[in-house]
C-alpha cells in the first residue's frame, strides 16, 4: 500500500465543490477538502467573532477554536450541507462564553482594527468607515446576546429559526429582540431624545 | 403589520413608539406624522446606511489564520485519535487507507459530472493486495445516464488502483447520494 505522504491529496483548492461533499470528504481525511471549508467560512466566522468581541485577537482565537472544534466533530455532523449553520452556532457560543469570563473592568483592544482593502472611492470609503466605527461602537453597548442577534441578522443574513435554535428563544422572539437591538443602535448612534 | 400602537416599545414624545416608525419604514410606508417620529426615522435610516457599510466591510481575517487553523488540525490528524476509519484497525495502515482513498476520489472526479464524496475501503484479510471499495458519488444533473458515469468511475477506478497503488478491487460499490445542478 502507497503511504500518507507519497499521494498528494487529490482536491483542489476549491474545486467548486458544495458543501455535503467537502464535509464527507474531510471526515475522511482529506484535509484539503477541510482547508477548502475554511477558505469558505473562516472570513465569516471571523467577522461575526470580531464584532462580537471588539479584539482581533479574541476573534481569530474564537475562529480557530470553531475549526478546530468542526474538525474534531466531523464523525457527529448530521446533515453534512447544515455546516454553516453548526459553524455560526458555535462561534456564537465561544463568543458568548468569551464575553462572560471577561472581567467586568477589562478594556478591549480597540487600537486593534482589521485590515481594510483600499476602497476606489477613497471619500465614500471614508464616509462609510465613519458611520461603520459609529455602529461598532454602538454595538459594543448592545447586551452580549441582543448583539448577537443583531449582527447573524441584519449582517449575515441567518434566519429567524436559526437564531432562535442559537440562543434558545423562539422565532417571535428573535424578531422582537431584533426589534429592539435596532432601536437601541439607532439610538445610540444618533439620539432622538 | 402595525395596525394596533403598541405600548411596550421606545415611546417618543409624541406617544407613538419607534417600533412603529420601524415598521413603517422596514414596509416602506410613509409616515405622515410629527417631527419625533421623523427624527426617529432618519436615525434610524442612518442605521440602516450604516448596517450596508458593515455588510460589505472588505476588512479580511489576518493572512496567517488560515495556516494556524490547518496546523492545529494537522496535528490532530496525525495523533489520529479523532477520525478512524471504519472497518480499518488504527496504527499506520490508516494513513495508507486515507491516502488511497485519495487516489480513489480524484479518479473518480476526473470524470465529468462526478464528484466523489465518502471512500471506504476494506482491506481483506484472507488475499493479499485485494481491497474492497465503498464510495457515495454526488452527479451533476443533466450529465447523461447515471449507468455510463458509473461505468466510466469503474474503469478509473481499476486504473488507478492498478496503476498508481497496486491493489486490486475485488469488489466496488457505487453508490448515488445527490445531485448537483448543471450550472454549478
Amino acid at each position: 500500500m502507497v503511504t500518507g505522504s507519497a499521494v498528494a491529496e487529490a482536491a483542489p483548492s476549491d474545486g467548486g465543490w458544495d458543501d455535503a461533499t467537502l464535509v464527507a470528504r474531510a471526515r475522511e481525511g482529506d484535509l484539503r477538502a477541510f482547508e477548502a471549508l475554511v477558505v469558505r467560512y473562516q472570513r465569516r466566522i471571523y467577522q461575526l467573532a470580531w464584532r462580537m468581541t471588539s479584539s482581533s485577537s479574541d476573534a481569530e482565537d474564537v475562529t480557530q477554536e470553531v475549526f478546530l472544534m468542526l474538525w474534531r466533530r466531523l464523525p457527529e455532523l448530521r446533515e453534512d450541507a447544515a455546516v454553516v449553520g453548526w459553524l455560526y452556532k458555535t462561534a456564537t457560543n465561544r463568543c458568548l462564553n468569551v464575553l462572560r469570563s471577561r472581567k467586568p473592568t477589562s478594556e478591549v483592544d480597540e487600537a486593534t482594527t482589521p485590515s481594510h482593502d483600499a476602497s476606489d472611492d477613497p471619500e465614500r470609503s471614508a464616509e462609510s468607515n465613519e458611520q461603520m466605527e459609529a455602529l461598532a461602537a454602538a454595538l459594543d453597548r448592545l447586551p452580549p446576546q441582543q448583539r448577537a442577534v443583531w449582527l447573524l441578522r441584519e449582517v449575515h443574513g441567518r434566519s429567524y429559526d436559526e437564531i432562535a435554535d442559537l440562543v434558545d428563544t423562539t422565532p417571535q422572539s428573535v424578531r422582537g429582540r431584533l426589534a429592539r437591538a435596532r432601536v437601541q443602535l439607532a439610538e445610540m448612534m444618533q439620539p432622538w431624545r | 403589520m402595525a395596525v394596533t400602537r403598541r405600548t411596550d416599545g421606545h415611546l417618543l414624545p409624541c406617544g407613538r413608539s419607534v417600533e412603529d416608525v420601524l415598521d413603517n419604514l422596514d414596509a416602506g410606508r410613509d409616515d405622515h406624522t410629527c417631527e419625533h417620529c421623523a427624527t426617529a426615522r432618519r436615525s434610524l435610516e442612518n442605521l440602516m446606511e450604516a448596517t450596508a457599510a458593515l455588510v460589505a466591510d472588505p476588512s479580511e481575517p489576518p493572512p496567517n489564520l488560515l495556516d494556524r487553523i490547518m496546523q492545529a488540525v494537522r496535528v490532530e490528524a496525525r495523533r489520529g485519535d479523532v477520525l478512524a476509519l471504519e472497518g480499518a484497525d488504527h496504527g499506520p495502515a490508516d494513513v495508507s487507507e486515507v491516502a488511497v482513498a485519495a487516489v480513489l476520489r480524484f479518479a473518480a472526479d476526473s470524470v465529468d459530472g462526478v464528484w466523489a464524496r465518502s471512500c471506504h475501503i476494506t482491506v481483506e484479510p484472507e488475499s493479499a493486495g485485494t481491497i474492497a471499495v465503498a464510495m457515495t458519488l454526488s452527479l451533476r444533473y443533466g450529465s447523461g445516464p447515471a449507468d455510463g458515469l458509473l461505468g466510466e468511475v469503474r474503469g478509473r477506478l481499476a486504473a488507478a488502483l492498478a496503476g498508481q497503488v497496486g491493489l486490486h478491487a475485488h469488489r466496488v460499490d457505487l453508490e448515488i447520494v445527490d445531485v448537483w445542478p448543471e450550472e454549478s
